[in-house]
Parts: structure tokens; sequence; C-alpha cells
């Protein structure tokens, strides 16, 4: 045993040098050299870790090998962790990962709880890794991270982020929520027998799978208040709505399911739209998703994971959690999109003009998106925007239409 | 490829937990058998520091369970909620040897620093350790990777 963890642990350090080296080496946009050094750091550390399992072999404890074992065991799945997923954005990255990277580093620069997090983004579905110890690491389609579209959905990315940061907090609102729920199920009067035993286990399935369901309705509810329209446009196309899976699953695959009912999703997106004055807006998205769910002819029926009295709780529970996590509100100005200045606006604005511009005319907006791309990675030159000059190359563009609405305190 | 939130952030709070767990049951056996530890007294207090932390985190869900019998846990994800049933299950078998005390006893332990009984922090390390190092054949679960 001592001479295979000997073995093992000099190949983990030898290997984890390997590493640095080729880290060192890669070229990268600047936006990516902090990552860079976290990643360095990391294999630092694994290399750190064999050279200590070495010295402990050497003092000859039998009583001890059963930990460096465990300790090599762990040094060998963090290398292997490293190698596979976390060094892509370094080692594989390409040009086109620049428009997320300056999507990612504006949204942790905005939030200062994750302003410490380099930006790093991996092409794969999309998702995010909040590795608040390691590092964070999102993943984003290879197609769509080049365009300007669906960069809202990295806002909802971003809020499993923020309740990682704020983790304690957000699990115990979430607790409360799933206290609530499993209230809201129990029946009047309870038996004693082997059914009331089936039930009880049910219950504990559906509060258990609102764990998850909590915290992707809540990263939904980010995404909104940060982009406004444009995370909704985006959201409701990227999803699709085009299977019925979109709008009913059977009872054996909500249980522990990720993600709630998208048709669920939207519904809950839609009234926080109107509760924020985008009732035009809301109406639109509402009738497309009205038309492609009466082609599928499915029940609205979501087997007792979701009942209009879980409505109450569950709003209240994620205002609460916006509250905690506090993220950059969309302002009026934003929303409306329709010009961005380089250098002196967000990336909100131009989201929201992009999809304004895209649903205006989709046969102009290729050629608009390949300008504004390289000027959003650029970030340096000035638009020379007049809003009129460029609202005369295409048809009426429509601004979604917002009543200030008064925020509860 | 697997790209879940949960298991990404499981798969760090267990090797956080596993490596401190590792750092101190050597300390501890090193102390037993009177040879120094190569280990920094630095690298064993923050040893010690995470695993507190995830005592403090883990505690409060093992008293819910015990004391809402047959309710199901909440404000925990599903990884730390299968920790904790398996935590109360090793336990109980255990502590019916005698070889540990109460639930809160490796917290009092740990707090003590090198006073402590090395005996019995071994022996909590131990029982930590089969709760929280999944078989082989579930540690590719909650390896980013996913089953392959």
């Amino acid at each position: 045993m001592r001479n295979i963890l000997e073995r093992r642990n000099r190949r983990i350090a030898r290997d984890a040098n390997t590493l640095v080296g080729h880290l060192q080496a890669a070229g990268i946009p600047g936006s990516l050299e902090p990552y860079r050094q976290q990643l360095i750091a990391w294999s630092a550390t694994i290399g750190s870790l064999a050279a200590k399992n070495l010295e402990y072999l050497r003092l000859g404890e039998d009583t001890i090998l059963s930990d460096v074992l465990a300790n090599t065991e762990r040094g060998l799945r963090l290398l292997r962790f490293l190698s596979a997923d976390l060094v892509t954005p370094v080692l594989r990255g390409t040009p086109t990962d620049e428009v997320c990277l300056t999507t990612i580093s504006w949204l942790h620069a905005n939030h200062p709880e994750v302003r410490p997090y380099p930006p790093a983004v991996s092409p794969g579905t999309c998702a995010v890794w909040p590795l608040l110890e390691f590092v964070p690491i999102y993943f984003f389609p290879a197609l769509e991270q080049q365009n300007l579209l669906y960069q809202p959905l990295l806002f909802h990315e971003f809020g499993h982020v923020l309740y990682g940061v704020h983790k304690p907090e957000m699990d115990d609102l979430v607790g409360d929520l799933q206290r609530s729920i499993q209230e809201i199920l129990l029946p009047v009067s309870q038996r004693n027998d082997l059914h009331a035993a089936r039930q009880a286990a049910r219950r504990q399935g559906i509060v258990n799978t609102w764990y998850r369901w909590a915290q992707e309705i809540f990263c939904d509810a980010v995404g909104f208040e940060m982009g406004g329209p444009c995370f909704l446009h985006a959201l409701s196309e990227f999803v699709g709505g085009l299977h019925r899976s979109d709008f009913y699953r059977a009872e054996p695959e909500l249980r522990g399911s990720t993600h709630p009912v998208t048709a669920l999703r939207i519904r809950l997106l839609l009234s926080r739209a109107r509760s924020s004055g985008y009732e035009d807006l809301a109406t639109k998205v509402e009738e497309e998703w009205n038309t492609l769910g009466a082609s599928f002819s499915m029940p609205e029926d979501y087997h007792g994971y979701y009942i209009d009295t879980v409505l109450g709780p569950l709003s209240r529970t994620i205002e609460d959690m916006l509250t905690e996590a506090s993220p950059r509100r969309c302002t009026g100005d934003e929303a409306t999109g329709d010009r961005r200045i380089a250098g002196e606006d967000s990336p909100v604005r131009l989201f929201n003009w992009a999809w304004q511009t895209y649903r205006s005319d989709p046969s102009l907006y290729d050629e608009w998106e390949q300008e504004f791309v390289k000027r959003f990675v650029d970030g340096t030159s000035t638009l020379a925007v007049t809003g009129t000059q460029d609202l005369a190359t295409q048809k009426d563009i429509e601004v979604p239409s917002r009543v200030e609405v008064a925020r509860a305190e | 490829m697997q790209k879940d939130w949960l298991a990404a952030t499981s798969f760090e709070r267990r090797h956080d937990v596993l490596s401190a767990i590792s750092t101190l049951s050597i300390h501890s056996k090193l102390a037993l058998s009177d040879v120094r530890d190569p280990a920094t007294s630095h690298e064993v207090e923050e040893a010690r520091r995470t695993l507190i932390g995830f005592l403090d985190r883990f505690a409060p869900l093992v008293d819910q369970l015990q004391a809402e019998v047959g309710q199901p846990i909440v404000g925990a994800d599903p990884d730390l909620t299968d920790l904790v049933y398996r935590f109360i299950s090793l336990w109980r078998e255990r502590a019916s040897s005698g070889s540990i005390g109460p639930p809160d006893e490796i917290a009092a332990l740990l707090a003590s620093g090198d006073d402590a009984d090395h005996q019995k922090v071994i022996a909590w390390l131990e029982l930590l350790r089969a709760v929280t190092d999944e078989p082989r054949e579930d540690s590719m679960r909650f390896l980013p990777g996913g089953s392959r």
C-alpha cells in the first residue's frame, strides 16, 4: 500500500505541475486572467497536497495509511475535476467566449459580494456551477454564445451564484416555504393506515422537490428584475414551449425534478411582469404560450406539486429572497432599449434593444447584431447613435410600454 | 454531461469536509503515537474551523429530524438531507457500542483543540467520513461529469 500511495502521489504532483505549465502558456483575453490565476492556485494546492502525502508516508506510521489513501483519492479527484471541466475556458477558449465573458464580468462587477469571483464560461447547456470555494463557472451553448438575444439567460444563472453567496438566509426562507406547502398539503383529518402512510410519503416528495423549484423560480425572478422585457423574451423563446412536456409532466417526472413545469415558470414570470407594469408585454407572451399550449391540449395539472393556494407563500418567499440578494434592477430607461452608448450604459439596455429590433424585423436583425456584438465586446468605441438614423433603416421598433407601479417597501 | 448546480456544490462541500477530516484524523493519530505532525498548526486549525462550520449547518438539521419525527427536513438541499439521514443511521449503530457519545459531542471535542480525547476524535471522524464519503459507485453521480 505504501509503495502504491507513493507512486500515485508522485504522479499527482507531476500532473499538477504540468497543468500549471499549460495554464500559464495559454493565450487568453484579459478578462480571463483572474480565472487563470485561480486555476493555477488550485493546481498548486493539489501539488502541495501530494507533497504533504509523501511527507506523511515518510513517517512510516501505518495508523495513518487509510487517511493518506483518502487524501490521495481526494487529490486525484480534484485534479480530474480541473482537467475535465474547470480548465476548459483557459485551455480551449475561443474568441466567441468574449460576449458571455463581457456579460458575466458586468454582472460580477455590479454586485459587491460577487466581485471577488472572476468571470469564466465554457460551452454547454445553460447552467452555472456556483463553486464559491473553488471558482464559479458558467456554461452557455456554443451557438447562442455568439449572439445578444440569449445573453439575459445569464441573469438567471447569476441568480444561482447570488443564492450561494446568501445561502444560509436563502435556505431558511426556502425552509419556511416548504413548511407552508407542507401545511397546505396536509389533509383536514388524517387516517392511520397504509393509505395515509403513502400519502405522507407523497407529501414528503413534494416538499423535498420544492427546495430546487424555489431556487429556480427565484433565479427566474432575478433574471426579470435585472433584465426586464429582454429576459422574458429570452427565456420564453429559449425554453421553447414547442413540446407537450413544457405544459404537462406526469407525476413520476415531477418528483425530485430540477425545474418546475415550464408553463408554470412562464405563468409566474408573466405575473411578475404585470405587477411591474408590463401589461402589454405579458399579454403578448401569454397569447403565444396559450396558442402553443392549445395545440397540445394538455391539462394544467401539476399533480399537487402546485395549487393556487401555494402562490401566496411562494410570492412572499421570492420577494424576501430578492430583498436578501438585492440584484441590480433594470431601470425604466434600460427596459426601453432603443439605443446604447458604449462605456456609458449597461448591457441591459443593449439586450432590450436587441429584442425590440429582432421582433420588429428578424430579417434585418443579423446585420444589426453583427455590428453591435463587436461594439459590445469592444466596449471602448462610442456608438454614433442618433436614434433616428438607426431607426430609419428599420421598421417601427415597438418599445414595450410600461406603467410605473409603486413597489411595496 | 451533467451540469447540475446542486451536484457541483455538493461535490465542493464534501471535498472540504473530507479534507478537514483527513487532516484532523492524521493529527490525532500522530499525537497518540507521539509523532510530530508535519501539518502546520494553521492547517490543523483551519481544518477544525471547516468542520465546525459544517457542523453548525448540519447539527440543527439533525435536531430537526429528531424533534419532528416523520416530518421531512426543510431548508436544506437534498444532498445535505441525505447526509443527515445517513448520519443518524450510522450514529445509532456506533453509539450503541459506546465508542461515541451524543451528536453534539463532536463539536465540543473540536472546540477543545489538542486537549481533546484523541481516541474519541478519531472515532467521530471515522463516522463523519463514512457519512460524507459516498460509495465508489455513487461518487460519479456527484462528480460534475455525471455518471459515465
